[in-house]
């Protein structure tokens, strides 16, 4: 996990986001991995598909101009968790959204701070239903879904086990890390001669 | 962790020091190792719970090529350090993260490792960054040998002689490692997995043991190519010889980042020796053993101080400042000191503050909470955290209270004009070459818009101006919807309202900036000692240094 999150923080930074949207794309990155998600390609969604930024919170519906980027949707659904922005007793739509997946860590954070659980609907279907960090899949087939409008719903607390890799091994293909190992490395830079300076010698 | 539920002494909140003291930079960068530091914690676990060691393999040839495992048997669980022992040109003997070939390569494998285990860890552990472990390895490491001085010993113990201790004790070690990757690096199990064993639950445990082991391994590698060399005539290092050797160890500057990037770490350990200090000034009376054993901690140190060297001319000045400044406490606690009197050690503290400079001050804390373990050792359960769980931001908070919290905890970082030259003269980077951290000079090299978030005060100055422009009712969330861009910061300020040691409160891209600094802070809570700068962004230290051997561990006092 410290690798995925380390190796997500450097590509999301390449890739041009701040440093703290950076971080909270490697947190749900790890978030994702623990429960066995395909965190790589939902995390490269995210970065190579420009989804919308232009959306503002409102109370029940959100203004949502084209797909909005879920990464971006996300951070914003739980800063607004517990504001009439928010979930709230009737829950919200938060519009069209790119990559609805990146949105789920999101969501977690949001249920444990309302203390409450919450249901999450692609464009109406019934798909995850989120206790805090707890999960059940309620729509598999819609796992992949690329765009959809995605609505979240306060619901009762459901008791299920946290769905948690067992090993932390979450697995990457060989294609995926060099995507992702591209966009960290547009966040480096060559050492300098300057910097190499008095940074370590080979004396005995 | 915060402040309320830590202290068994009540009256211990009154003699706690001041954040905006104790995390300057010049301070953080004079920090001596205490009792509390991570490898006194693991030999005092080890000691306590009478941990068995042994060495199950020890297969090398006379060129000193070959493996051994060493292994640490504890109440519940073995950890095995598995060595491999290299022939390395001297050509290829690199200190540098850009080294491919090193003297020996170790990992610590969770449990004593079969023959499968072996042949994996043998085809990768030499490979280092190149290869993998897996989650039953708790470290990755490597070490190259002190030529000079490993050479010198084998010879000496080849012909049936002792080494100089002179000699010994001015390396002050055999092998130096050049990375310790622990906690989920390169497929290693995460520090977090490991949490719920009390063993490994304190900070880089699993790094100590490691090196600890090495420490051993060294020493059996002398003892070995001596006899193998010198055949009868050969003898073992003495123990009164082999004790003052350590394992060394060269780190740069990529290890700074990690007190920024882990501010509630930071608090933590900074938090636990605040606290242990409080603990001790809030004494009403000093017991006559605490005081003896306070004296012989206080000779201890000045022999440390008198055997400790450095070409570095800033340590050098450090060094006669520290021996300076431990002859005065050592008069001051002859002739002066009224250990009769109430609060006795808020005394002899109080004094200190007033007449030792700031190196000894701080030399002066780590000897007060040496005899103390009975009041402090507990603390040690306080300095992990569960660092994701202060991750999410409040965005509900207002705007006012953030305003607040930056004013009460980072006025340090307000006050700094940021488009001055100089206080803004540096940024750090990751390298493209090692995905190492480096530190580059801001108005002549290219490279600061991909720079690091260690610009602390800067970011905090920024939002200030920002949040001038909302107002104080409303939410954070707002703000960070308007103003992405600040939201590392606004993360940070928000876990600092609980934390007050959670920043080191200077400027870290100031053109005078010594990153030196934050490596002894780090390598003082690791209870590194011997700090040789031998730049302004890269040092030398010694581990466990006149610590026990396995063999011994249990022979001498109490740790």
């Amino acid at each position: 996990m410290p690798e995925i999150n380390a190796l997500c923080l450097r590509a999301a930074r390449g890739a041009g986001l701040g440093w703290g949207m950076a971080e909270d794309c490697a947190h749900a990155a790890t978030w994702l991995a623990a429960r066995d998600f395909d965190w790589a390609d939902t995390v490269l969604y995210q970065l190579e598909t420009s989804g919308g930024r232009q959306f503002t919170p409102k109370v029940r519906r959100w203004d949502t101009v084209t797909p909005a980027c879920a990464l971006h949707v996300g951070v914003a659904f739980s800063d607004f968790a517990t504001l009439p922005e928010g979930p709230g007793s009737d829950g919200v739509c938060v519009g069209q959204v790119s990559g609805p997946l990146m949105i789920v860590p999101f969501a977690a954070r949001a249920s444990a701070v309302l203390g409450t659980a919450l249901e999450i609907t692609l464009d109406g279907a019934p798909w995850l239903h989120l206790s805090g960090d707890n999960l059940r899949i309620q729509g598999i087939g819609l796992m992949e879904t690329r765009i959809a409008e995605v609505s979240v719903t306060p619901a009762p607390l459901d008791p299920t086990p946290p769905t948690q890799a067992a090993l932390q091994s979450a697995t990457i293909s060989r294609h995926h890390l060099s995507r992702l190992d591209e966009l960290a490395l547009k966040m480096t830079v060559p050492s300098s001669a300057t910097s190499a300076k008095g940074a370590g010698a080979d004396d005995d | 962790m915060t402040r309320a539920p830590l202290s068994p002494a009540r009256t211990a909140a009154m003699f706690r020091r001041d954040p905006v003291q104790v995390m300057q930079l010049a301070r953080l960068g004079l920090a001596h190792p205490t009792r509390l530091s991570f490898l006194r914690i693991l030999l005092r676990r080890m000691q306590r719970e009478n941990w068995r060691f042994d060495r199950p393999l020890f297969d090398i040839d006379a060129n000193g090529v070959g493996r051994a495992v060493y292994r640490a048997i504890g109440s519940e669980r073995t950890y095995s350090l598995v060595a491999f022992a290299h022939d390395l040109p001297a050509d290829l003997r690199s200190d540098r993260v850009i080294a491919t070939a090193w003297d020996a390569t170790f990992a610590l494998h969770d449990g004593t490792p079969d023959a499968a285990d072996l042949g994996r860890l043998a085809a990768n552990v030499p490979l280092q960054e190149a290869g993998r472990v897996t989650q039953k390895e708790l470290t990755l490491s490597r070490a190259n040998r002190s030529v000079r001085l490993f050479d010198h010993v084998v010879q000496c113990l080849s012909e049936g002689r002792q080494p100089d201790s002179d000699d010994l004790a001015a390396t002050g070690y055999l092998m130096r490692t050049t990375a310790v990757y622990g906690s989920g690096k390169f497929g290693a199990a995460t520090h977090r997995s490991l949490s719920e064993r009390a063993e490994t639950a304190a900070p880089f445990q699993a790094e100590m043991l490691t090196v600890w082991l090495i420490r051993a391994f060294t020493v059996d590698l002398v003892n070995h190519m001596a006899r193998d060399r010198g055949g009868a005539m050969a003898v073992p290092l003495a123990d009164g010889l082999r004790r003052i050797l350590g394992v060394g160890n060269s780190t740069g500057l990529g290890m700074a980042p990690f007190l920024v990037r882990h501010p509630i770490l930071l608090n933590n350990w900074m938090m636990v020796r605040e606290e242990a200090l409080a603990r001790v000034r809030a004494q009403q009376a000093a017991m006559s053993d605490t005081v003896e054993r306070f004296g012989l901690a206080l000779m201890a140190a000045q022999e440390n101080a008198a055997v400790w060297t450095s070409a570095h001319p800033l340590q050098q000045d450090r060094l006669t400042t520290l021996r300076s400044g431990l002859d005065q406490i050592a008069a001051y606690a002859e002739t002066g000191w009224d250990r009769r009197a109430e609060y006795p050690w808020d005394a002899l503290w109080h004094w200190g503050q007033t007449h030792l400079e700031t190196e000894a001050q701080e030399a002066l804390l780590s000897l007060m909470l040496e005899p103390h373990g009975h009041l402090i050792d507990g603390l040690e359960d306080c300095l992990s955290e569960d660092e994701a769980a202060a991750f999410a931001i409040d965005g509900s908070q207002q705007i006012g209270a953030l305003k607040t919290m930056l004013a009460r905890n980072y006025d340090w970082a307000l006050e700094v004009d940021y488009t001055d030259h100089k206080a803004s003269g540096r940024f750090w980077y990751v390298s493209e070459d090692k995905l190492e951290p480096r530190l580059g000079e801001r108005f002549d090299e290219p490279g600061n818009d991909r720079e690091l978030p260690l610009d602390i005060g800067r970011q905090a100055a920024a939002l200030h101006e920002t949040l001038e422009s909302f107002p104080a009712t409303a939410p954070i969330a707002e703000l960070l919807l308007a103003h992405p861009e600040h939201r590392s910061i606004v993360r940070r300020v928000q876990l600092t309202a609980a934390r007050p040691f959670a920043e080191i409160r200077d400027n870290l891209i100031d053109a005078n900036m010594l990153p030196i600094d934050m490596l002894r802070c780090k390598l003082a809570c690791f209870g590194a000692s011997r700090f040789d700068p031998r730049s302004d962004r890269w040092v030398r230290i010694s581990l466990f240094q006149n610590a026990p051997y396995p063999d011994d561990l249990h022979v001498g006092p109490d740790l």
